[in-house]
């Protein structure tokens, strides 16, 4: 059985490595750690999505690396109604964050993020920014 | 650029000059539209931090983020 430590990559974290914000050192660290990484479909078109914005050209490099790096995990019928759950218990969450930690907790991953929404949340890691 | 042949197992060489310029080691090919490919060079890690900077400052990001977030509620 493989007990690799498992990681799932919130959108955040890619920013600050790929656009040097508070945290590079910190995401680079976790992106080096012996773990399978995980990201999800809908982080994979957030941090796109900001790419087409600024710097379209990069979209395709961008993404590359993600798809390089980590396995993409789409959304199911479990993730989805664990998010519904998640939702009602966390008022302060996203519908995208509650997908987000229904994603990672049905990969058993620690959920790797730089979003203080998720302070209290007792399997996400928040990575410092400072 | 530069024009590649390949072998007959479907093998080719990537440039000296290019594997150069990029520090790549691995490339994916992604079709970009129908019928034309993109060699993407896979970075090593080291590389990554700063590689793809937009000059968006953290609170941009964050503005960015919850407008995101917005849009899917």
């Amino acid at each position: 059985m493989n007990n690799l430590k498992r990681n799932f990559i919130d959108s955040g974290i890619w920013i600050a490595l790929f656009d040097q914000h508070p945290g590079a050192d910190e995401a680079e660290r976790v992106l080096n750690e012996n773990a399978e990484r995980y990201c999800s479909l809908l982080t994979l078109y957030e941090v796109l999505r900001y790419y087409q914005q600024r710097k379209p050209k990069e979209v395709e490099y961008v993404g590359g690396q993600i798809k390089n790096r980590s396995t993409l995990v789409g959304i199911d019928e479990a993730i989805t109604f664990h998010a519904l759950r998640l939702k009602q218990r966390y008022p302060q969450f996203s519908t995208v964050d509650a997908l987000s930690l229904a994603t990672a907790r049905k990969l058993n991953a620690n959920f790797v993020t730089r979003d203080s929404d998720f302070k209290g949340i007792p399997d996400a890691r928040i990575i410092k920014t400072t | 650029m530069a024009f590649v042949e390949l072998d007959e197992k479907g093998r080719c060489v990537i440039p000296k000059e290019i594997r150069e310029k990029t520090g790549a080691t691995k490339f994916e090919i992604i079709e970009y539209e129908p019928g034309r490919f993109v060699l993407v060079p896979v970075l090593p890690l080291k590389k990554l931090k700063g590689a793809f900077k937009t000059g968006a400052t953290e609170r941009e990001w964050k503005e960015f983020h919850e407008q995101f977030e917005k849009e899917f509620h």
